[in-house]
């Protein structure tokens, strides 16, 4: 290993966009890969104190994420460390604005993705921020306990969120691999009649016809026209 | 060699990246074509770490060098993308092959969101998946249409995004359509592509994919430089990849053309994404 001296927060805070190698991965990946392959603990040792030491209220968005992303590849994310980091954002990231509650959220997610055992579906009821901020990182998170409530807030985001459809489809292969073909299927037919742009309409047919899921969908809309919201089903009616 | 910087690889500097294994790296950078990269960039880079006598500082300082001068647009870098330009619509007009590492390209993809809309952002877990989804294994093939990753990129909102935000290497296949008959599992040998610490060693440790992309006319592509190399020692000017020892006995010395330019979009994948 050529680079023993790592210097993680040099790294994050000032490196992390250098150039490593002709397939573009960047300096601080290949300092992850390296750990990764490490036998030593001693190296091991000192990034993850290196990692418990670092001011993480200094750090971007983007900073936070090459963070988790770092310790995702180096796989340094042992129980301990997740362990750290949740009582890091006990402290930290409570200040309730729109950034501070998305940077905790991506630091929950990461937690939660490893071992769910370290929160509880009520901690994440009681994370109004997240929920506030960031509601499809909260949803996420939540998908890790009970996906009928990340179906009930999904509908939500869809009538709310400009981008839900965009967000949606990024999230559909990790659902499907959580979750299955069957009970995606009940959630698209569910999320569907709050689709109200036709584009929108045919990039999830689309999508869930990609990705193996048989929606069946006109038979649905028959059957469920009931449950549409009054104004939605004008539209609805107005452009089928 | 040319002799007139043989005095410099007496430096403490040199005898560190030689004594490390690093000495094709040097002959590349002296062995370079001067009319790229010319012969005061060459004297600015041995002055630079000419004294250096740790090999931490040696190896922290090229990172610097070779990223001079920090945080500005690639045209206004000192030292990358200063090869020759290829002229001519042709290369404008075929597919080019991009091999990259699985992590890269993730970790790229969320990155793609991060500006657009921070607060929805997918983790690195569920990003892999959704390359996953798209990825296809080239020795059994598949029916899925290959624009079929394309159309999803554009469809999740980031088509217009950037693929890198570094100079892309690509090559080129014995045909417009680049993988045409290319052993596209070999591709990392026949590319002769670094392991983690830019030698042959290792080289296959991380899992990696490739596509074609077609590169607009309004970028540049330009032939790779040593400085384009930076810390490397597999790569060897000339034009061509150089094929590691491993694959040598299967296609001998043969390598393909091999180019350097700004990131292209996501816009411009024209392939299946292959895993290697």
């Amino acid at each position: 290993m050529k680079e023993i001296k790592i210097d993680l927060n040099k790294l994050l805070k000032e490196d992390k966009d250098s150039i490593s190698n002709q397939e573009g991965q960047t300096k601080l990946f290949k300092i992850a890969e390296l750990i990764s392959a490490e036998t030593s603990t001693v190296i091991k040792e000192e990034v993850l104190q290196q990692i418990k030491r670092l001011i993480l209220t200094d750090f971007s968005l983007d900073e936070i994420n090459n963070l988790m992303s770092f310790i995702h590849y180096s796989r340094l994310g042992n129980d301990d460390l997740l362990l750290f980091l949740k009582n890091y954002i006990k402290i930290n990231f409570n200040l309730g604005t729109k950034e501070d509650a998305t940077k905790r959220g991506i630091i929950i997610r990461f937690i939660i993705e490893r071992n769910n055992k370290l929160f509880s579906l009520t901690d994440l009821r009681n994370e109004k921020y997240l929920f506030k901020h960031a509601q499809w990182i909260w949803t996420d998170c939540i998908s890790f306990y009970d996906f009928h409530i990340v179906i009930d807030a999904i509908a939500d985001l869809i009538t709310d969120d400009k981008n839900a459809i965009n967000n949606l489809l990024l999230r559909i292969p990790g659902y499907l691999k959580r979750f299955g073909v069957d009970e995606l299927r009940e959630a698209i037919i569910r999320w569907y009649p709050y689709i109200l742009s036709v584009e929108d309409r045919h990039k999830i047919n689309k999508w869930a016809k990609q990705l193996g899921i048989v929606l069946g969908i006109s038979l649905h809309v028959n059957s469920r026209i009931n449950e549409i919201p009054l104004e939605q089903e004008y539209i609805f009616n107005g452009t089928e | 060699m040319t002799k007139k910087y043989n005095h410099y690889l007496n430096s403490h500097g040199c005898k560190i990246l030689i004594s490390s294994g690093y000495e094709k790296m040097l002959e590349n950078i002296i062995e370079d074509d001067e009319n790229f990269i010319t012969e005061k960039m060459k004297t600015e880079f041995f002055e630079f770490i000419k004294d250096i006598n740790d090999e931490p500082e040696v190896f922290k300082l090229l990172y610097e060098f070779f990223d001079t001068p920090k945080n500005v647009p690639f045209n206004k870098k000192k030292y990358s993308l200063k090869g020759k330009i290829i002229d001519g619509n042709r290369i404008h007009s075929i597919e080019l092959g991009r091999v990259t590492r699985k992590s890269t390209f993730s970790i790229i993809f969320i990155n793609a969101f991060i500006k657009k809309i921070p607060d929805a952002i997918i983790s690195i877990n569920d990003s892999e998946t959704v390359i996953d989804k798209f990825l296809i294994d080239p020795l059994f093939g598949t029916n899925i249409d290959s624009t079929l990753f394309c159309e999803y990129v554009k469809d999740v909102g980031i088509g217009g995004e950037k693929i890198a935000s570094y100079p892309m290497w690509t090559f080129e296949g014995y045909d417009d359509k680049v993988f045409e008959g290319l052993p596209i599992k070999d591709l990392p040998c026949i590319l002769g592509l670094p392991g983690p610490e830019g030698t042959e060693k290792n080289y296959k440790s991380d899992k990696r994919i490739a596509f074609s992309i077609i590169v607009p006319s309004k970028i540049d592509v330009k032939k790779p430089t040593s400085f384009d190399a930076g810390i490397n020692t597999v790569w060897r000017p000339g034009g061509k990849t150089k094929p590691h020892n491993e694959c040598y006995k299967k296609y001998g010395s043969f390598g393909l053309e091999e180019y350097i330019h700004e990131p292209v979009t996501f816009n411009e994948i024209m392939s299946e994404l292959f895993e290697i």
